[in-house]
């Protein structure tokens, strides 16, 4: 089962991503944008690409994050399928993606724009915690 | 009526709609929907009419807050949103008002080909441009660009395709701006936006963005009809695309260094989407330099995609494009923010208006309309959906007093990108639109279903209601033959 569920959206594409930890929110927030992105089958785990960054707050690292694996994918065609978290807090991630650089075109479903910040709300219910993202097409 | 939005709409007439400025504290004037009783029911859908009433909060607005009836949920502002602000009266600039394709925009190309001529060659036309014009996720094509270019192509726009030799001087006077506004400042453009578009002058993109041929079914009003030198079953293409990752890499940016401002400048808007600054701080001239810089990418990007579409069609019919009559009508913007003069309450004012998904609309004798099309007001081009049709209008003074020079931009979806796969699960897209006669071919495996044509309203009706609503006139309908997406 995937890590997340699409929600409806008149003109972009919504997820809606759960993890038992914030660090698996993260990771299935990013492997939500990929899947979206990529036949995910035909990415090989053969390059590493590290990513380390801090934000103003909970959201905006997320937000941040993304948007930097997002710049990866667009300009240097890196699709990235799993994401390992080394050290997380409310501000700094630091993170390695895994994946390889595309040259077979027909790997690519769906250009995204951007992540949005439309509706960014990380929340901890009970023992697991939820977010709503949004990806302008 | 039931529907997600729960707010109440006061009829103005059977085309107009009002939420009062009473529905929201905070707004400052009233929004007004471009729309039929018939279309209300799924305008109610999302949560579109709320992001009409938020606009209306934002420092400087004038008159009201509008809505065209292709109106659907957009970022901060809707999809056929329209606002104009003050830019002396401290009035501001939203990134979210223009949307992250910069200059999403539609060109409009005639020909002297009938539908006669083309059919029994669709197949062998439609996929030679399927294989000469770039498209597709992440598209990058063959018109290579050095970083001192790419700074020279965001001053320049169609100008510099044109010294290229991707057109001629004819083209550039048929395009919104000319193809290039003024304003620019390739400095205001971060290095990732010119990372992100340098591969990509001259590529179709994805998702909404398309190459149509199209014959002429129907025409409304002959004269202007004649301007244009069209008739009936004649042939056109129409190319829908944008700035592509440079635009999207520009709005990115300036959200981000927005939020910001809305601290700096005690801005208070109901929602973070609706970031901005005012016009004449320093935050606000660079997103609107940075933003020009993107219409003009825009505007080179689309006279590139005319240049292969002309160079196919030479190959395919043998013949210069010359000989085969491809003028360009018009190349008219859909996301945007303009400088203009608009008349409010009687009194001539500068304002900043945003289109997000909106065209511009002017009427007959603005001083910014090329010669030719003096008398008969600024065309109009509006996209329909694959499966239906698309139209050309004119602009007219009833734009320009009502809506800020403002029409509707294309059909507008209805279903979300994911409902309508799951509506299209089983069923070839394809071979029922091949049944209507319409031969597509697509880059993407997901973007027939999405880009099906139940996801879309019937731009039949959205057309009608801005023509009988007076703020654009229906010259010509066009009838999809064969399409290109990306």
């Amino acid at each position: 089962m995937k890590p997340y569920k699409l929600i409806s959206h008149t003109a972009d594409i919504g997820v809606r991503v759960k993890g038992r930890t914030l660090k698996e929110l993260f990771e299935n927030s990013a492997f939500a944008l990929f899947d979206i992105i990529a036949d995910l089958e035909r990415v090989k785990e053969k390059e590493r690409f590290i990513l380390n960054l801090t934000s103003g707050n909970q959201e905006e690292l997320l937000h941040d994050w993304l948007r930097e694996l997002l710049f990866q994918c667009n300009v240097n065609l890196f699709v990235c399928k799993k994401f390992q978290i080394s050290k997380l807090n409310n501000t700094s991630i630091e993170s390695t993606a895994v994946g390889e650089h595309i040259t077979s075109k027909d790997v690519f479903k769906t250009e995204i724009k951007a992540v949005t910040y439309h509706n960014m709300v990380i929340k901890k219910e009970k023992n697991t915690w939820k977010t709503n993202l949004i990806f302008d097409v | 009526m039931v529907g997600i939005w729960q707010g109440k709409l006061e009829k103005i007439d059977d085309f107009r709609w009002r939420i009062p400025k009473t529905y929201k504290p905070g707004m400052r004037v009233p929004g007004v929907v471009y729309a039929s009783e018939r279309m209300l029911s799924d305008i109610f859908r999302d949560k579109a009419l709320e992001q009409v009433a938020n606009v209306a909060f934002l420092p400087g607005v004038v008159k009201h807050s509008l809505a065209m009836p292709d109106i659907h949920w957009g970022y901060g502002f809707s999809i056929g949103g329209v606002a104009a602000t003050d830019i002396k009266e401290d009035g501001v600039v939203s990134p979210g008002g223009v949307g992250y394709d910069i200059n999403c925009g539609v060109r409009l190309v005639k020909t002297n080909l009938t539908e006669e001529d083309v059919k029994p060659r669709l197949k062998e036309l439609v996929g030679t441009l399927f294989n000469d014009i770039p498209a597709g996720v992440g598209s990058s094509g063959d018109i290579k660009i050095s970083f001192s270019e790419e700074k020279q192509l965001l001053v320049k726009g169609s100008k510099w395709a044109v010294s290229k030799g991707y057109g001629v001087s004819e083209d550039l006077e048929h395009t919104e701006e000319n193809g290039a506004i003024e304003g620019t400042d390739p400095n205001a453009v971060s290095e990732r936006a010119y990372e992100r578009g340098k591969g990509q002058a001259g590529t179709l993109g994805s998702g909404n963005h398309f190459l149509e041929v199209q014959v002429i079914d129907q025409i409304y009003d002959k004269e202007i009809a004649d301007v244009f030198g069209l008739n009936k079953g004649q042939i056109t293409v129409m190319i829908h695309s944008g700035s592509r990752g440079l635009g999207y890499q520009i709005c990115d940016d300036y959200l981000a260094s927005m939020l910001k401002c809305l601290t700096k400048y005690s801005i208070n808007v109901p929602d973070r989407q609706l970031a901005c600054a005012p016009v004449n701080s320093p935050e606000g001239e660079a997103y609107l330099s940075a933003m020009r810089c993107a219409a003009n990418y825009a505007w080179a990007n689309r006279q590139c995609l005319m240049h292969l579409t002309r160079m196919t069609f030479e190959k395919v019919f043998n013949r210069k494009w010359q000989e085969l009559g491809m003028s360009l009508i018009y190349d008219v913007a859909h996301n945007i923010a303009k400088i203009e003069t608009h008349n409010i309450d009687g009194r001539d004012i500068r304002v900043c208006v945003h289109r997000k998904g909106a065209t511009r609309a002017f009427g007959p004798n603005h001083p910014e309309l090329p010669v030719k099309y003096k008398h008969i007001g600024q065309p109009v081009i509006i996209p329909g959906d694959m499966g239906r049709h698309s139209y050309l209008l004119v602009g007219t003074e009833g734009a320009m007093s009502d809506t800020f020079a403002s029409t509707c931009h294309g059909a507008g979806r209805c279903l979300s990108r994911a409902a309508a796969i799951k509506a299209c699960r089983g069923r070839s897209i394809d071979k029922e639109l091949l049944e209507k006669g319409i031969y597509v071919r697509s880059k993407g495996r997901e973007t027939l279903a999405e880009e099906a044509p139940e996801a879309y309203k019937d731009v039949n009706e959205v057309v009608e209601v801005v023509h009988n609503a007076g703020i654009s006139k229906r010259v010509c309908r066009m009838k999809p033959l064969g399409v290109v997406k990306g």
